[in-house]
């Protein structure tokens, strides 16, 4: 399982820049209808992008179609609760990021549970974050904006995507660690965020690189250091703000792979690890 | 995920591949009860919720 997995995700990943992975005839009978793969938010986001990333390569190792579908609503918790009810068949299968963690403590009442309710497919990608200033915003390091919040912690404002959002998450676990409740501002969604910190109407948000990195590339933003421990390939100047004494700051947007309870595991294994060495990386 | 176009290619979407030991059922499941621990306290101190 844990060889054929990462074959084929590693094959899947390849298909994005090769698309040469060539068809694998199914194996057996399964799967003898299009796999559904669920993503618990909108067409066109973040979390969209990763799983289409993924489903073209899968369709193409299985010779089946997998079909996106984007099964929308109350951060996440929708889609996980239709998978948890959705028949152990194989043919349904479900990518969410942190949010699957993090919705035992934003919901009081949950219809699933997500250490229960699951098989346990792998983690597929990690994103990190960026914290973020609008442009001419005053302090030009995380030490200069640690004092500047000290100084003026009333005025200072800080934009998230919505309650539950990663960005609202990485918004929390800051203030926690500096010890500060800032103004915080809720949007809906990444782009009206992201709109207004552009505009200045807002003055922080944290965000996934995914979103953030052509803003910081351009110079439209300020950037006070990324969420991993290590510093990214992508922004190789911008320093962790574990570095800068945000001991053990880290905030990763993980992704996993899960089925519905009680998929057999060779059924996962066929779903998520056919690629045999057609569909490998041709060297 | 070893392969370096692979890696290129993520590090392009400036993403990472998951430590290896992390792509495999009980990565993810002893990644998911550590994320639980981790954010618990984080929302519950905040006291907000979704619902």
């Amino acid at each position: 399982m844990r060889a054929t997995f990462k074959r084929w995700l590693t094959a899947g990943l390849a298909g994005l820049t090769l698309a040469a992975a060539g068809s694998v005839s199914a194996q057996g009978t399964f799967p003898d209808k299009p796999i559904v793969l669920v993503v618990p938010f909108a067409a066109g986001g973040p979390t969209d992008v990763v799983a289409r990333m993924i489903a073209i390569p899968m369709g193409r190792a299985l010779g089946q179609s997998v079909l996106v579908e984007n099964t929308v609503g109350a951060g996440g918790t929708i889609a996980s609760q239709r998978v948890a009810r959705a028949a152990p068949n194989g043919h349904t299968i479900y990518i969410h990021h942190m949010g699957m963690a993090t919705a035992t403590a934003l919901y009081k009442k949950l219809s699933f549970d997500p250490l229960k309710d699951f098989e346990y497919i792998g983690q597929v990608v990690d994103v990190p974050m960026t914290m973020l200033a609008r442009k001419d915003f005053p302090a030009n390091n995380l030490q200069e904006l640690l004092a500047y919040i000290k100084a003026n912690k009333d005025k200072v404002s800080l934009a998230n995507a919505g309650l539950g959002a990663v960005s609202h998450l990485c918004g929390l676990l800051f203030q926690t660690q500096i010890e500060v409740d800032l103004n915080t501002i809720p949007y809906k969604g990444t782009g009206p965020a992201m709109n207004d910190l552009l505009g200045g109407q807002v003055d922080l948000l944290c965000d996934q690189t995914t979103q953030t990195v052509p803003m910081i590339k351009e110079g439209r933003v300020k950037v006070y250091g990324v969420t991993s421990l290590k510093r990214l390939g992508a922004l190789p100047n911008v320093p962790t703000l574990d570095e800068q004494g945000l001991k053990g700051f880290e905030v990763k947007v993980w992704h996993g792979m899960y089925a519905p309870k009680g998929t057999p595991q060779p059924v996962i294994e066929k779903s998520t690890a056919p690629c045999v060495p057609p569909c490998r990386t041709p060297k | 995920m070893q392969d370096p176009q692979v890696k290129q290619r993520l590090a392009e979407l400036s993403s990472d591949v998951p430590p290896l030991d992390k792509i495999t059922p009980e990565g993810l499941r002893t990644h998911l009860e550590a994320e639980i621990k981790k954010w618990g306290p984080v929302i519950r101190k905040a006291g907000i919720y979704a619902d």
